[in-house]
């Protein structure tokens, strides 16, 4: 597989990863909401 | 300012006056599960068999962590789908344009931008996006963001009217109610009304024609493999072209810019967005686009004070509303049709004001209306480049979007907004008198401000955090067509846009690098949900709520007094939160201009 190739797959990893990550903290942060 | 001017704002006045009232009572009984309206025989069916095959109950209701857990998944799932298209671009169909993948860090971009209803574009439309893209990627968004801050908005009003309830509403019936009975009905009929006024809408290749000059012109290069070179910074390699024949844009524009205005997207199918002669072709086009603007976040305020049985308070926050978009039309007007003072002494102004960056169709008192009412209502649609206004004249659409876009406001997002600066009003008058606050018989307490407290923090933070970082970092400042104050405003307004979900640009700020597209996504995915998670727990809060009778000291939510007062609040803290960054910027550059420096 190219160095190109391999490169794109990790930033999408990295880009879907920074998504989901961000959403989940929303979620903490709704439950964070509710305790306080 | 000339007399016909005048008129055309009075007859905008009136349009948005007379619309309101049949709407909202329409959009009321869409927000109501059990309303009818006249579309039931075409749309309840519709209605039903979304349900059955998502296995939605619409009678099973829920309470606000469901709520918001129903808004976050649903948003997840539409951001990366938008995602894969976009980096699957090259192998979808409708593509007679052979348009490569976006990067990375565009397609992150553009995916968080069109799911939390920005719209800020880093790509130019016609050069970058399939039709298919165009159509399902970014057009089936306009529709799902506007409802989603519609549905925000109807549960908080929900929470509002409710008392001693653990329910607020159910998400999906909201969105899908939304959708089918309100954006697209409306849409058909403004998708028709451009396409009579000359709006393209078809799946031709786009048209080339022959220049009768060839002109050279600075263009960024293109790599072997058709993504654009960008040095190590990430800044665009140009290069010098001779061109001998334009390309002219086709594809489904008029359907695409129908939701784009209704549902306060603001994301342009070309470029110019709203200053192409093909997305808004006519002087007709134009006014009915700043109407459809600002339609549904005048209407919510009708709905707000049915649903809580109260309709002056519905009208005194529409009142206050009005107030600040008048007042933001005739400062941006008047900047800008006194013009620029050197351009003056050098003899080169334009005879009605500054001219520069505006399209010659529209003119002075179209661009500045059309600017206000975008930013009044969160959506990035532009008809002039705001990077062109005088200082203060551009000082109103940022300032617009620093208020938090409560002046009638994203479809949504804009009533949700203002109901946290009526409860902080509320909670002001309250320690003013020294009593419990109230709203609407309900006792505001401390959990409820702390709520809208976070709601306003998160705004602060990300806006001012971002921008300050960019102020003083190599690849925010790399990326600037200005420096000096106008260097500012460019960084401050993109961030301020983002977080505001706005979506228009200053211009003069290249911002398809990945630090700018990164941090601007994450930017606008904390200006959305980090404000609408500490709403929906507020709404949940209202709703557990026992109403208690109204007594001497009930700070009353109708009338003047109350009015100003919710005036006074929104412009109190939008200027506490940002005067030393707008000094710092516009004001600063006004005084300087008046010195004689331009920037």
């Amino acid at each position: 597989m190219p160095f190109a190739c391999l490169n794109e797959i990790m930033l999408d990893v990295i880009y879907i990863g920074i998504a989901v990550a961000f959403f989940a903290a929303f979620l903490l942060y709704a439950r964070g909401c509710e305790k306080l | 300012m000339n007399a016909h001017q005048w008129l055309e704002l009075a007859l905008y006045i009136g349009a948005l006056v007379l619309v309101t009232k049949p709407l909202g009572l329409y959009v009321n009984r869409v927000l109501n599960p059990g309303g009818r309206t006249w579309l039931d025989p075409v749309l309840r069916p519709l209605e039903r068999l979304t349900y059955w095959v998502f296995r939605v109950d619409p009678a099973e209701e829920q309470g606000w962590k469901q709520y918001a857990f129903a808004t976050l998944l649903f948003s997840l799932v539409s951001l990366l789908f938008t995602y894969a298209i976009l980096r699957l671009q090259q192998y979808l169909p409708l593509n007679p344009q052979k348009f490569g993948a976006l990067s990375e860090h565009l397609a992150f971009n553009t995916a968080a931008s069109f799911t939390t209803n920005t719209n800020w574009q880093s790509y130019g439309g016609e050069s970058t996006m399939s039709y298919f893209s165009q159509m399902v990627a970014l057009t089936i968004h306009n529709f799902f963001s506007a409802a989603v801050g519609i549905a925000v908005a109807a549960a908080l009003v929900r929470g509002i009217a409710r008392h001693t309830a653990t329910t607020i509403g159910n998400f999906w019936v909201d969105v899908t109610r939304i959708t089918y009975y309100l954006l697209l009905p409306v849409c058909v009929i403004l998708a028709l009304f451009f396409v009579s006024q000359g709006m393209i809408q078809n799946f031709k290749p786009y048209t080339t024609a022959k220049l009768i000059e060839p002109q050279t012109i600075s263009v960024q290069k293109t790599g072997a493999n058709g993504k654009p070179v960008v040095d190590a910074r990430g800044n665009p390699v140009m290069e010098e072209q001779t061109q001998d024949a334009q390309t002219i844009v086709q594809g489904p524009m008029a359907s695409q810019v129908a939701i784009k205005m209704l549902g306060t997207n603001g994301g342009g199918y070309t470029n110019a967005n709203a200053a192409h002669p093909f997305e808004n072709p006519t002087p007709f086009s134009n006014f009915f686009q700043m109407l459809a603007l600002l339609c549904i976040g005048s209407a919510l305020t009708y709905h707000l004070g049915r649903e809580t049985k109260n309709q002056k308070h519905g009208w005194a926050v529409w009142s206050a509303m009005f107030a600040m978009f008048l007042a933001g039309v005739l400062v941006c007007w008047w900047a800008e049709a006194k013009g620029n003072s050197i351009h003056q002494q050098l003899g080169v102004a334009a005879a009605g004001g500054n001219m520069e960056g505006k399209e010659v169709r529209f003119g002075i008192f179209d661009s500045a209306l059309f600017a206000t009412v975008t930013t009044d209502a969160s959506c990035g649609a532009v008809n002039s480049m705001h990077d062109s206004f005088t200082p203060l004249g551009g000082l109103v659409p940022l300032f617009n979007i620093q208020t938090g876009e409560v002046i009638f406001g994203g479809v949504g997002a804009g009533l949700y907004g203002m109901l946290i600066f009526v409860i902080l009003a509320v909670f002001i008058a309250g320690l003013m008198v020294g009593r419990t606050p109230e709203y609407l018989g309900k006792k505001i307490e401390a959990y409820d401000v702390k709520m809208v407290l976070l709601a306003f923090v998160i705004l602060a933070f990300i806006i001012l955090g971002f921008t300050a970082w960019a102020s003083v970092s190599d690849w925010g400042k790399s990326s600037l067509a200005n420096q000096g104050p106008h260097g500012l405003s460019e960084i401050l307004y993109a961030y301020t846009s983002g977080a505001g979900n706005n979506g228009s640009a200053f211009a003069g700020l290249n911002a398809n690098t990945p630090w700018y597209d990164t941090t601007l996504g994450i930017d606008m995915l904390l200006g959305r949900f980090g404000m609408i998670v500490p709403l929906l727990a507020l709404a949940g809060s209202l709703a557990r709520k026992k109403i208690i009778p109204a007594g001497a000291g009930t700070f009353p939510v109708t009338g003047l007094t109350f009015v100003v007062l919710l005036i006074g609040t929104v412009l109190l803290v939008g200027a506490l939160t940002f005067l030393p960054a707008l000094t710092l910027g516009p004001v600063v550059e006004h005084f300087l201009m008046l010195k004689g420096s331009l920037f």
